[in-house]
């Protein structure tokens, strides 16, 4: 679910473009997940290669990555380590939504009912064993590098921006906020049209920047304080937050009062959960110390052979692909960046 | 708060508009006592404009603060695309619109956008090498080698200038001496070369086209390269482009 901080927050729309040449801490669990959930047939089956193996998680991974090389980001995905223990009810929260949509599809199916399938087919979107290995072996063809986080792979994500190795995390959830990341980077593609999940409607979906100092100033508040509206409204760690409390009263409790222990209408509910160890897990997180960030050149062979020999992939469609990206790269120009003193 | 510009002709704000539109869809200009200047980058931040227009240029010029509008380059242009050369151009600001008369008796108003303006800096380069050659020569150089290539190199020591450029149907090289009608100034401090994009230096070179007679291209090896093109009655736009990524 994540935090759910809308209505708070200053956002300003960018162009992807906006980031070339710039590191970028992606979420590599929340973008998996992601085109786990959409890349289906209209029936919600996902793509697969011969063995039955799901590959939807490897076509996302490798179109969107060309796109980001051809503007010449530079993306470093950060994987989920251990969960924090707190996160175990939101974790069976989670797992109960697929059980139950499992269901929902399997009625879907005996009925013939093909956007019920695709519907609940992506509810029970879950990552398998394998995957992560395979998108870390695909990146590695890429020359992208990946960092192993111990904990919170989005706590370790908002270190790099904080360590200057990382201009920005890359997120469709608010959790980094909280981490402290210098900004936060949501819908982190090209612009476009998005059908709404469930919904026949599309958006205009486009990258979008959170600066975080920006926002704490916005709101005239510190990052504790975040920290604590966080709390109020729910975090991956309380996922059920405050009795009727939303974004906007959680952000004028706090605003009057401080802090979570100061705020009088909560306290009841405040002494059942374990707000400073919650504090804790985002205030002072466990992150992978990393000192270097270091990129390889694409070896475009070996992800053709990988790509169309084990998975069974379009070997012209990959080529192609990759011809663009071998332009692109050819013809590039530096950012000016690098020249501002 | 006190703000019109005006210009005697149309040519300025067209130079000006079509040198912008190259890098972005939307431009937020700053005026204050001593004149206009808009300074902004392309979204890929490969290429900025640095536009100085000073007051002393205008016909009549007011301002008695510093002031800051958005506008949309595209909407603008088209405003300004309504004037014959000679027209006389005043902008003026009231209730969020910029007030446009053209000629004796014609007047738009444009809605502003909000400008979104961050402080854009300027690259810090020492610049080894300086040449000046007429706008004109410099279009056709650029047309020379477009049609073998997608980038130019200049390669410029204490005698002459090289631009050549290479691609899969072949090569192409210029060469230009010091001379009246070829290059009227060089200064070298060290040989460098430099290669840069088509794609940037073409649109801005036809943009500014022949409102400026000359340019000086200043670079320094595998370093940006700033054109300043001197318009007549404006003053300067000064145009950086970062280098090509060598392969």
């Amino acid at each position: 679910m994540g935090l759910d901080l809308k209505g708070l927050l200053t956002k300003e729309k960018t162009r992807l473009e906006a980031f070339s040449s710039k590191v970028i801490a992606v979420d590599a669990y929340n973008t998996i997940y992601q085109f786990l959930a959409i890349i289906r047939g209209p029936d919600g089956t996902s793509l697969s290669d011969s063995h039955g193996r799901i590959t939807s998680h490897l076509s996302g991974l490798f179109y969107r990555n060309i796109n980001f090389l051809s503007l010449g980001i530079k993306p470093v995905y950060v994987f989920d380590g251990k969960s924090p223990s707190l996160k175990s009810a939101e974790i069976a929260r989670r797992k109960q939504i697929k059980k139950d949509a499992t269901v929902k599809y399997e009625r879907a199916v005996a009925e013939r009912n093909l956007e019920d399938m695709r519907k609940f087919a992506q509810q029970t979107t879950s990552m398998q064993d394998g995957m992560v290995d395979d998108a870390k072996h695909l990146l590695g063809l890429f020359g992208i590098p990946y960092i192993q986080a111990p904990s919170e792979g989005e706590a370790t994500a908002a270190h790099l921006t904080k360590t200057g190795l990382a201009y920005a995390a890359a997120s469709q959830d608010y959790d980094s906020l909280l981490f402290g990341t210098k900004r936060l980077v949501r819908n982190f593609t090209n612009s476009g049209r998005r059908k709404i999940p469930n919904r026949n409607t599309y958006i205009e979906i486009e990258p979008e920047i959170i600066d975080t100092q920006k926002m704490l100033d916005d709101l005239g508040i510190t990052k504790e304080q975040l920290v604590d509206i966080g709390i109020l409204i729910g975090t991956d760690f309380n996922p059920d937050g405050f009795d009727r409390i939303g974004p906007k009263t959680a952000l004028k409790m706090i605003k009057e009062h401080g802090k979570l222990e100061e705020v009088p209408q909560i306290q009841e509910e405040l002494v059942q959960i374990n707000y400073n160890e919650i504090r804790n897990i985002f205030l002072n997180p466990n992150v992978a110390d990393v000192s270097e960030i270091k990129f390889d050149a694409v070896n475009y062979s070996e992800i053709v052979r990988y790509l169309s020999e084990e998975r069974s992939f379009s070997k012209e469609r990959l080529e192609s692909s990759l011809s663009r990206l071998h332009k692109s790269t050819e013809r590039r120009s530096h950012s000016l960046e690098q020249w501002f003193a | 708060m006190v703000f019109s510009a005006k210009t005697s002709g149309s040519d300025e704000w067209k130079a000006i508009l079509s040198a912008i539109s190259t890098l972005v869809e939307e431009a937020t200009f700053e005026a204050t006592a001593e004149g206009i200047s808009f300074r902004g980058m392309d979204p890929s931040h490969v290429a900025l404009i640095d536009i100085s227009w000073p007051n002393s240029a205008f016909e009549k010029y007011e301002c008695d603060g510093d002031i800051k509008f958005g506008v949309r380059i595209d909407e603008f242009s088209k405003l300004i695309k309504r004037s014959d050369k000679t027209e006389a151009i005043e902008i003026s600001l009231s209730d969020n619109m910029l007030l446009i008369s053209i000629g004796k008796n014609k007047q738009y108003k444009m809605r502003l956008i909000e400008s979104s303006a961050t402080d854009t800096p300027l690259p810090k380069i020492p610049y080894d090498t300086r040449i000046s050659l007429a706008t004109g020569l410099f279009d056709k150089i650029l047309g020379d080698v477009q049609v073998v290539s997608d980038y130019l190199t200049i390669k410029t020591n204490a005698t002459k200038s090289e631009f050549s450029g290479k691609g899969d149907s072949g090569e192409v090289l210029i060469s230009l001496q010091k001379q009246q009608d070829e290059l009227s100034e060089i200064s070298v401090k060290e040989e460098s070369i430099g290669t840069y994009s088509l794609e940037y230096l073409n649109p801005i070179v036809k943009a500014v086209g022949t409102a400026s007679g000359s340019i000086v291209c200043e670079y320094s090896s595998a370093k940006p390269l700033r054109i300043e093109f001197k318009v007549a009655n404006m003053g300067r736009i000064h145009f950086y482009l970062a280098p090509r990524v060598e392969s």
